[in-house]
């Protein structure tokens, strides 16, 4: 019997901890802001206005779509609004209808390990079987290209990528993913890049898009999603770019699946790409600070856990050190394992370190494992809440650390 | 409360922009149509050398309160009341004190609902007009596609004689305002019956390739951007450059 979907591990532990009071949660990737004001008056006018009752056309409205090509080609990024761009429920959506449209069941899907937990479903979801390719730590997370080489086999069809990855932070080299597109093409493979913490990179390094490599354009879908960078994760709106003949396939799929992206979203966005450059930055300028103080406080725990300094996204990607491993490891034989936990949870160290850690510091972090086996043994802490939020989680995971050793 | 602050903000802006083109009396082309305005203006602003004489809307200001916010070179204040005084006040020094104003003014217009396009020409008149297209936007639940229409033809009447109308030949919607006045009338399209024909288009990886007849000139073009709405941009562009030119507006070297 094939392998069931299983809800993400990141849900998984925001519906864990709604059911313990007083939980502090950097577990989920959600922005602490709520979505900027140009954004919701853009909306309500356009509910006023009696445009968000019915379906738009499936691809999206045509305002946004020529917008979103507007703000692409600004950063040299050509597709054509009218055949070539889908506005999608979120970018999930846009990533299973993608899969939906390209590949056959069992054609296999290559993933950097670790990354988004999501791609998983989304790839099995079209009867696809996700290939996790190993990235290099020791390079800061980087591709190891030798690696997705030997995992390429006659049913390899798709690469996908998240850049900045989650949950390392990595902003990946231009020369290598020229290096990883030099390999579509050799192999015939598709190249899909999920580019939703573009707009949050904390470095001066040239951020470089494979979207920007004319070449590749008839194997490469680009993805991008307004649920960072404009506080708008619950609006489920996102879009996708890519050569028409593929969007035409994938139009189909999209159609099929929510008709169109609902519209009083598509507004929002269109608000969003139009008016709020000033939040984005204001936005990237905060989470610059809560990493850095987060940063601070792992440094005050550097006995436990060891880490790279992120320079994307919004999330730290800590690894236990032996010490703590060791130091939990005793705690367990002596309490036990507590909590409700499925059999790949009880033989996981980071699934059982995140929920000893929510049942007794009520603090939710992401288990490491979640993002592929290169995972295990770090946790994943999200810098995008709250300041204080921050600073009492990690006052209570020392206070847990310390309460075992 | 931003219903009154709305109506106040409207009618001061359009004093002042009553005053600033009386003042400066720049030649007005009108960019319309239900898409591809902003690519328009930005490739005609580049086919004019981003000469500082020539100015368009930033981003796409084109509404009854945009518009004039685009003549004046105004940020927008949002809802804001203290950036609203703060953009009146500037407003009221440019309309009345600035000495130097652009030439040329390439605006985009836009219509949602009926009423928009008598409003936009109460605040300008433009020399130039183009219209894109008349596709299926998102009018409100009131509007159909032939108000929407009408609109545009309003643009179209009221272009002067001594003007030029310049229309999507392609497009039947739109090519239906030819003759709706005595102003000069240039329609584009690959539709060869257009007077400035696109063919041989060649669609290549890192763009595309046209040619372009209009009157004897023969030329060929490339881009960077994909989709025909860029190559219509692109030849709306070079006609009103050539038109400028024709009339004296715009000379070789300006």
């Amino acid at each position: 019997m094939e392998e069931r979907i299983k809800i993400s591990p990141i849900k998984e532990m925001e519906i864990r901890s709604s059911k313990i009071s007083g939980v502090i949660s950097l577990a989920q990737g959600i922005p602490s802001f709520d979505t900027p004001l140009c954004i919701k008056d853009k909306a309500i006018e356009a509910i006023k206005e009696g445009k968000v009752a019915r379906y738009s056309l499936t691809p999206g409205i045509l305002e946004l779509r020529e917008a979103i090509e507007y703000s692409l080609a600004k950063r040299n990024i050509y597709y054509d609004f009218e055949k070539e761009i889908i506005v999608t429920a979120g970018s999930i959506e846009a990533i299973t209808a993608s899969f939906l449209a390209l590949i056959e069941p069992g054609d296999e899907v290559l993933i950097p390990d670790p990354t988004y937990t999501s791609y998983q479903s989304a790839i099995k979801t079209a009867r696809g079987v996700p290939v996790f390719v190993p990235l290099n730590e020791d390079g800061g997370w980087s591709f190891d290209i030798e690696e997705f080489k030997k995992k390429i086999t006659p049913k390899t069809k798709v690469i996908l990528y998240c850049n900045p990855n989650n949950p390392t932070g990595t902003v990946y080299s231009r020369e290598q993913l020229m290096q990883l597109a030099e390999l579509a093409q050799v192999h015939d493979l598709y190249i899909i890049a999920d580019e939703v913490y573009k707009d949050f990179i904390y470095t001066n390094e040239d951020f470089f898009s494979l979207a920007q490599f004319a070449a590749l354009r008839k194997r490469f879908i680009y993805i991008f999603s307004f649920s960072k960078s404009y506080a708008m994760t619950g609006w489920r709106v996102a879009y996708l770019a890519t050569d028409r003949i593929l969007a035409e396939k994938i139009l189909g799929v999209h159609d099929a699946l929510v008709t169109c992206a609902p519209v009083i979203s598509q507004w929002g966005a269109l608000a969003a790409l139009e008016l709020a450059d000033d939040e984005i930055k204001e936005y990237k300028k905060v989470f610059n600070e809560r990493k850095d103080l987060l940063c601070k406080e792992l440094d005050k725990l550097s006995d436990w856990f060891e880490y790279r300094h992120p320079s994307s996204a919004y999330f730290a990607f800590p690894k236990m050190t032996k010490k703590l491993i060791k130091v939990f490891e005793k705690y367990e034989k002596k309490n036990g394992i507590s909590g409700d936990l499925k059999n790949y949870q009880k033989s996981s160290l980071s699934w059982r370190f995140a929920i000893e850690l929510l049942n007794n510091a009520k603090v939710a972090l992401v288990p490491g494992v979640a993002f592929g086996e290169k995972g295990e043994e770090h946790l994943r802490f999200c810098f995008g809440r709250r300041r204080e939020n921050i600073e009492k989680a990690m006052k209570r995971i020392e206070k847990f650390i310390k309460s075992i050793s | 409360m931003k219903k009154v602050l709305k109506i106040i903000v409207q009618a001061y802006l359009k004093l002042l922009i009553k005053i600033v083109l009386i003042r400066h009396k720049p030649f007005v082309i009108a960019v319309a149509g239900t898409t591809n305005k902003t690519f328009v203006k930005e490739t005609i602003l580049d086919e004019l050398g981003r000469d500082p004489n020539v100015r368009g809307n930033p981003k796409s200001f084109n509404t009854e309160i945009g518009l004039p916010l685009a003549v004046l070179f105004l940020p927008s204040g949002f809802s804001s009341i203290f950036r609203w005084v703060d953009v009146l006040l500037t407003g009221t020094c440019i309309s009345i004190f600035a000495r130097k104003f652009p030439r040329i003014l390439v605006l985009e217009m836009g219509v949602d609902r009926v009423g928009d396009m008598k409003y936009l020409l109460s605040l300008v008149k433009p020399r130039i007009a183009v219209v894109t297209n008349i596709d299926r936007s998102f009018p409100d639940l009131n509007t159909t596609m032939d108000d929407i229409a009408n609109e545009f033809k309003m643009l179209a009447k009221a272009v002067p004689s001594d003007g030029t109308l310049i229309l999507n030949g392609d497009d039947i919607r739109t090519k239906s305002l030819a003759g709706s006045n005595k102003a000069k009338t240039i329609l584009f399209g690959k539709d060869k019956s257009s007077d400035a024909v696109i063919y041989n288009i060649d669609q290549l990886e890192a763009g595309q390739k046209f040619s372009l007849k209009y009157g004897k000139r023969i030329e060929t073009h490339e881009t960077n951007r994909h989709g025909i709405h860029n190559i219509n941009a692109l030849v709306i562009a070079k006609i009103v450059v050539y038109e400028l030119e024709k009339s004296g507006v715009r000379t070789n070297k300006s």
